[in-house]
């Protein structure tokens, strides 16, 4: 119970890899507060499973684009549990689409997630856990950071800028004990997928594509992202910050 | 010796002196240079008597969006009648931390370092592919991986750029559009844009140079030039980093 009596905000956790990081920090003892925008069935379920675990745990709905929803979202996890130890952004779009095809509306929308919902999170809790002199953020983010998508570079763009986020917050917010990581996940299994999954327009191979690279013989699962989220949200991980863990069981390499 | 001869480049940003430095440069080489700059960044574009030349087209705008960079486009098309080149070198920065910056710094230094990008990528790109060869060369920084300490925006964007260099180099590239991106090290009035109270990098910034010089905008001018003349397809997708050794500093030496 690494996380007992430490209070984790991880956005957009009702489904896929939040779920999974709420499930892992859930079970090291943390309070949870579960953001989700549009997913709100899934928020129950996953409130359900932590429930069922002996968890506490709260839902907010808010569109971490938006600055006042921010505002507010923070406001209620200070009001329900006193305080906010960890903040997982994790909330972001993938739109798949091509150079071509973007529109500067579907620009705006995934950078406005991506980017400015991680800024505003992190400048939305830095006070507090300034205040207690700790703090964990983590920046979920992907192999896409550094690795071109070759179908969405907008995402990609989004991805590169969370690097530099994670690195200049951490620069930033070390004296006051709070650090700051990334994670980039490769594939992982989730129950939907975001955006246009599209035509594979420069396929190479009629062979399957997606996964003969993942030398370890699978693609991820959220949980492999909790775990990883957990130890770096525990006092354990004090030592590190402005780092990226890169998750993909090899596939980069190949 | 006119290695441009005939070649068309759009040069987008750029003010001061590595404005002039590059303008010059592909004047000299016989370029027909169309220069685009923001209103409020009007010192470039109407300086001196260097400009005055048939050769030379100069644009106030400020566009971030599709249909702001075809009118662009169109102007350069009905003086020039063709696009062989784009250097994008916008390179908005101002003094801000992750904590105090606000929501109009964050859209100003985004839209011009970043959106800007995309969109000239997406337009000129465009028109590059259909005559069926171009370049696209970005002048990015440094700070697309090292931190600054007091310009939080400026890094994200210089990430963003940095990713968008990638998925153009692969989508472009493809067709016959080389990309390359130079991560341009310390220049004359870096030291005051960047310097910082938490990373000590810019403090007396040619000491931590091997060579004891700043980067210079002659040298930048000519590594543009060698980049939009020659054949470069190995390089496409390259990042050049123009920094004399800065960012290898880590500790001071004698």
């Amino acid at each position: 119970m690494e996380l007992k009596g430490k209070v984790a905000l991880i956005t957009g956790a009702g489904k896929g890899i939040g779920r999974g990081i709420a499930l892992c920090l859930a079970a090291q003892g943390a309070k949870i507060a579960v953001n989700y925008h549009a997913s709100e069935a899934a928020a129950l379920k996953t409130e359900a499973d932590i429930l069922a675990m002996g968890a506490e745990i709260m839902l907010y709905r808010a569109d971490v684009s938006q600055r006042d929803q921010v505002a507010a979202m923070v406001d209620a996890v200070l009001q329900r549990f006193g305080r906010v130890d960890i903040l997982i952004n994790n909330a972001a779009l993938q739109k798949n689409m091509e150079l071509m095809e973007y529109t500067e509306a579907d620009y705006d929308v995934i950078m406005d997630i991506n980017v400015k919902g991680y800024w505003m999170c992190a400048q939305a809790v830095f006070p507090f856990m300034k205040a207690q002199s700790f703090g964990r953020i983590i920046n979920i983010s992907s192999v896409h950071g550094k690795r071109p998508t070759d179908f969405d570079p907008v995402y990609a763009m989004s991805k590169g800028a969370v690097k530099m986020l994670t690195r200049e917050c951490a620069v930033e917010f070390a004296q006051y004990g709070i650090t700051v990581n990334t994670i980039e996940p490769a594939a992982v299994q989730i129950e939907f997928k975001t955006g246009n999954p599209g035509p594979i327009r420069y396929k190479r191979t009629e062979k399957a594509r997606r996964y003969n690279r993942y030398l370890i013989g699978r693609i991820g699962v959220p949980e492999d992202v909790g775990h990883l989220a957990a130890f770096l949200a525990s006092e354990k991980s004090g030592f590190i910050t402005g780092s990226a863990i890169r998750m993909d069981g090899a596939a980069m390499l190949v | 010796m006119c290695r441009l001869k005939g070649r068309v480049v759009v040069l987008a940003g750029a003010a001061g002196p590595k404005g002039q430095a590059i303008a010059s440069k592909l004047l000299q080489a016989g370029a027909q240079l169309a220069w685009v700059q923001p209103p409020d960044r009007p010192e470039a574009v109407h300086s001196g008597e260097v400009y005055a030349t048939d050769h030379l087209l100069k644009i106030e705008a400020d566009a971030q969006g599709t249909d702001a960079v075809r009118e662009i486009l169109q102007q350069v098309l009905d003086r020039f009648g063709r696009v062989d080149g784009l250097i994008f070198a916008q390179d908005e920065a101002e003094r801000c931390t992750a904590a105090d910056c606000t929501d109009a710094v964050y859209h100003r230094i985004m839209g011009r370092n970043a959106k800007a990008a995309f969109f000239y990528t997406q337009v000129f790109g465009g028109a590059m592919v259909q005559a069926g060869s171009g370049k696209i060369l970005y002048i990015g920084s440094i700070h697309d991986e090292k931190p600054t300490g007091s310009s939080f925006v400026y890094s994200l964007s210089k990430g963003a750029l940095k990713m968008l260099k990638s998925e153009a180099a692969l989508q472009l590239g493809r067709r016959g559009v080389d990309v390359h991106l130079i991560a341009a090290g310390p220049m004359e009035g870096d030291e005051a844009r960047f310097l910082s109270g938490l990373s000590g990098i810019y403090e007396d910034a040619p000491s931590k140079i091997p060579s004891r010089a700043l980067c210079s905008e002659a040298e930048l001018a000519e590594l543009c030039a060698y980049l939009l003349i020659g054949s470069t397809r190995s390089l496409n997708g390259t990042d050049i980093r123009m920094d004399g050794g800065f960012t290898l500093y880590y500790m001071d030496k004698e």
